[in-house]
């Protein structure tokens, strides 16, 4: 039993490192600059200059661990550059690829693109309280050549720059020098194009000091990084939203199981009778309901003091605080979570139920049962001693399959109800892309089915000594 | 000849079960009205006119604008500009049924006005028979859209679900671990030279950034037939040089097991989500392509259980033993003896899309770029009191397609002899 239970352990690995990698490129591919999201405020609270951005970028970056290269190796073309993944601000990054991809010549492309930026610098140095048209549309004409990537537009930006500066003498005097550096740069890197070193791939190695080594570490070691929202480890935010879905899972499932086992044995012992077809009718119906709908429906009448019924508040459980005491919450979590659970219970339920009965219709047209009868037991002890214990590995397999849904059941009925759950979170954090918080509940629902599926393969062990012993029989390990 | 005889009486014998119960019958009437309500939608219910007449000239609003939206006409100078058509008068005028689009907005019954009450409309002809939602949509309107939609993004989800796990499926059950065997020399030349092949096609190198999709495709297309071509003839001159290297057997169905583990593993609207936020502007229909790629894992392994069986079968051993090659057992032999149960995946699965997407859309994930039973209902949400006509007709219409798609796979299950 043991060494059935490690090896089944051992099988769980790669597909955990699977989901590993999974999430980790899923949150590589989104859209947005991370650093810049965690630090909207600080950054729009700067004085805006191309210095103090630069340092807040690189300070921020390197704190949060970004500015390490992605991944330990990298296929890459022989043009593109080993340290990208360093440089400020997303979009830069972007257009660099793209003047990249069009040239090939990385050395002259960060020269290009370093000279405007020690252009726009000497502009922003000049006294405030000196200004101009010229230098304020020189000053946007500037901003918009760092983000274009079009060789034809960023000369014909190149060609107004020219044509404002000499409307000013000060700006010809501080600003010229610059400007020819970038002219000259940008000349030299339209004459050097060096573009078969786009077409040679190249194995770039970066060692173990990358970012998913890094996150990798960090999720055996259960730290699950920080929210880019608020700067709080995720694990607590998720630990806290845990407790809430696993109560009303908790509750939710034993009620799942009783009405799925005695409604379905009900069924299949009389089985074509008038409650059979009823309760067939019935199930078939509370299937097609739709779980949100009912969920909607139920809250909107539930909490509307007009009609007399303010059973639940619309804020849910938002209202307890840390410091109520033991007796309100328990009062005030009984009341508003009674419905949610139902909702929860009917839709698994259902399903459940429909397949009890036909487990239990398949059991007692065995011969034992039959022997049973024969032999002269009761009618009860047949069907909870004999066919029973025969049909009920569904239920247990089923168990597997119901964890995820039942978690996905969670997401709808708290996004709902307002309960600041697993599901809650995850809506919450998808719209205020924090993106930590989202993979950590991907990789803790992910680990959570995992464990369903080898919880009921044990259980499967334990009681049908044929899958322990089976040796051929690998797909039930699988 | 005598074989499709055969199969046609097969699958008469299966529609005369299927028509002999009450409950198929009814579902398949159901779900024809379904269908034709959404056919038929944009000619019911929209705001252009069927018929004007101005200046002595007769126009078809209706079905210029079906032109105009498809890029074909332009509207002419006499119709501009091509809305409020009830504010304008006409010679003559002719409405659809329902004189509104599911997005054109009614600025004087703003803020949910149900069906009975007051509603400030010129005529009963203009009467919101299903009320307004929040922004002044006319629901009626929005209720025969949304079947629309309802039927084409199941539709799309069901498609791409069952195609890419019959495909996944059907290998690994067909092939299992055994059967499919591979010359080493071709393994080394796809493995020699993938990484090669997905460089290529990540980078792209030698178009530009703004280059069309169609002339990206054409480049992929060229680098993967270049990668054939390299395979092929790499695998020939070792075949040649070394011709004693052996052939390999591709476990195929544990590594696909395999995968379908992980995709398994993880809850699939927590991944379907994952998936949709990588996304900058997600519409409905990546959604929905999405819940089909995730809800595909589930077919293939289905499919795979169904192949597992069908291959066990003494026609297939006849088969091979008569040399038709794998593709030729695949898909004449497998394939229609699988057909019946996958009807019946199609169907439920079917009733799971419009759940899904119903679902989704009321959660407000996604761009609201269009009007669903799911978008109608998520008006609903987190507020105090219940606009009742916006929770009862998309309830409705839900509830009455799942039903229709439950009873018709349970009805073909039951026509097919499965229980």
């Amino acid at each position: 039993m043991l060494r059935y239970f490690l090896k089944r352990l051992l099988l769980l690995a790669p597909t955990l490192l699977v989901a590993l990698v999974l999430t980790f490129g899923l949150s590589r591919l989104l859209p947005g600059d991370p650093v810049e999201e965690a630090n909207t405020e600080e950054f729009e609270q700067s004085t805006q200059s191309e210095a103090e951005l630069l340092r807040m970028y690189r300070s921020r970056s390197a704190r949060m661990g970004l500015d390490k290269p992605v991944f330990y190796c990298a296929f890459q073309p022989a043009a593109y550059p080993d340290t990208l993944h360093k440089i400020p601000f997303r979009n830069r990054r972007e257009v660099l690829v793209k003047l990249l991809r069009q040239n090939g010549n990385w050395p002259a492309v960060e020269r290009y693109y370093e000279s405007l930026g020690s252009l726009k610098k000497v502009l922003q140095a000049m006294p405030v309280q000196w200004s101009s048209e010229a230098r304020s549309s020189l000053g946007q004409v500037i901003n918009s050549l760092q983000f274009s990537s079009d060789f034809g537009v960023a000369k014909l930006q190149l060609d107004e720059i020219a044509r404002l500066i000499p409307q000013d003498s000060l700006l010809q005097q501080q600003t010229f020098p610059a400007y020819q550096q970038v002219r000259k740069s940008f000349d030299y890197l339209l004459a050097h194009p060096q573009k078969a070193k786009l077409y040679r791939p190249r194995l770039v190695w970066n060692g173990f000091d990358n970012q998913f080594h890094q996150t990798f570490v960090g999720y055996l070691r259960g730290d699950l990084g920080l929210s880019f929202k608020d700067a709080k480890p995720v694990s607590a935010k998720i630990g806290r939203a845990l407790s809430w879905t696993v109560l009303i899972n908790v509750c939710a499932l034993p009620i799942v199981y009783l009405l799925a086992i005695f409604i379905g044995v009900r069924m299949a012992v009389h089985q074509g009778s008038r409650f059979d077809q009823r309760a067939n009718t019935l199930l078939f119906g509370l299937y097609a309901m739709p779980a949100f709908w009912v969920a909607l429906v139920l809250l909107v009448v539930f909490s509307n003091p007009d009609w007399g019924m303010n059973f639940i508040t619309i804020t849910g459980m938002m209202d307890l605080d840390a410091d109520s005491s033991w007796a309100t919450w328990l009062s005030v979590s009984f009341r508003q979570l009674i419905i949610p659970i139902l909702c929860l219970i009917y839709p698994a339920m259902t399903m459940l139920t429909r397949q009890m009965r036909s487990a239990m219709i398949v059991a007692l047209n065995q011969d034992f049962v039959r022997t049973a009868r024969a032999k002269g037991l009761g009618e009860k002890e047949v069907i909870w001693n004999h066919a029973f214990p025969n049909a009920a590995f569904p239920l247990i397999t089923n168990f597997g399959s119901l964890l995820p849904e039942m978690v996905a059941g969670s997401i709808l009925v708290e996004s709902i109800f307002n309960i600041p759950g697993m599901g809650h979170l995850l809506i919450d954090s998808m719209g205020s892309q924090d993106w930590p918080v989202v993979f950590g509940i991907i990789l803790l629902g992910t680990l959570l089915s995992m464990m369903g599926l080898v919880l009921v393969d044990l259980a499967y062990a334990w009681l049908d000594p044929r899958v322990r012993f089976d040796r051929s029989n690998q797909s039930t390990l699988a | 000849m005598k074989k499709t005889q055969g199969i046609n009486s097969y699958w008469r014998n299966v529609w005369r079960r299927f028509r002999a119960r009450g409950a198929g019958r009814l579902a398949l009437r159901s779900l024809m009205v379904f269908v034709i309500i959404a056919l038929s939608s944009p000619f019911v219910a929209n705001e252009r006119p069927w018929y004007i007449k101005v200046d002595g000239k007769s126009y078809s609003p209706l079905l210029k604008g079906l032109l105009v939206d498809l890029g074909v006409a332009k509207w002419p100078t006499a119709l501009m500009p091509a809305e409020d058509w009830a504010d304008k008068t006409y010679d003559k005028i002719v409405f659809t049924l329902i004189p509104y689009s599911p997005r054109s907005i009614d600025h004087k019954n703003l803020n949910a006005r149900g069906p009975f009450e007051r509603q400030s409309i010129k005529s009963w002809r203009f009467r919101h028979w299903m009320g307004t939602d929040k922004t002044g949509r006319d629901v009626a309107a929005g209720m025969l859209h949304g079947t629309r939609m309802a039927l084409w993004l199941g539709s799309i989800m069901v498609g791409i679900a069952i195609s890419m796990g019959l495909f996944l499926g059907g290998i690994a059950g067909y092939f299992g671990d055994q059967s499919l065997i591979v010359p080493k020399s071709r393994v080394c030349a796809i493995l020699l030279f993938l990484p090669f092949l997905f460089f290529y096609l990540a980078y792209l190198p030698g178009i530009s950034e703004e280059a069309s999709a169609w002339a990206r495709g054409f480049q992929q297309l060229t680098y993967l037939v270049l990668y054939l071509t390299l395979v092929f003839s790499l695998d020939r001159l070792l075949r040649l040089c070394l011709p004693k290297l052996g052939r390999y057997v591709v476990p195929l169905d544990t590594l696909l097991m395999r995968l379908l583990e992980v995709v398994d593993a993880i809850p699939s609207i927590i991944l379907v989500l994952a998936l949709i936020a990588t996304l900058e502007q997600p519409t409905t229909t990546y959604m929905m392509v999405v819940a089909g790629i995730v809800g595909s894992a589930s077919v293939a392994r289905f499919v795979r259980a169904e192949f597992l069986k069908v291959r066990q079968q003494t026609y297939m051993e006849a088969g091979r033993a008569l040399g038709f090659t794998h593709l030729r057992l695949l898909v004449r032999h497998a394939l229609p003896n699988a057909l019946g149960p996958l009807l019946v995946l199609i169907s439920f699965f079917m009733a799971m899309a419009i759940l899904t997407e119903s679902q989704l859309s009321m959660l407000g994930i996604g761009a609201p770029d269009r009007v669903t039973w799911g978008s109608i209902l998520g008006e609903l949400r987190g507020q105090h009191q219940i606009e009742w006509w916006l929770a009862l007709f998309p309830g409705l219409a839900i509830f009455f397609t799942v039903l229709t798609f439950r009873y018709l796979s349970e009805g073909l299950s039951e026509a097919l002899g499965e229980k």
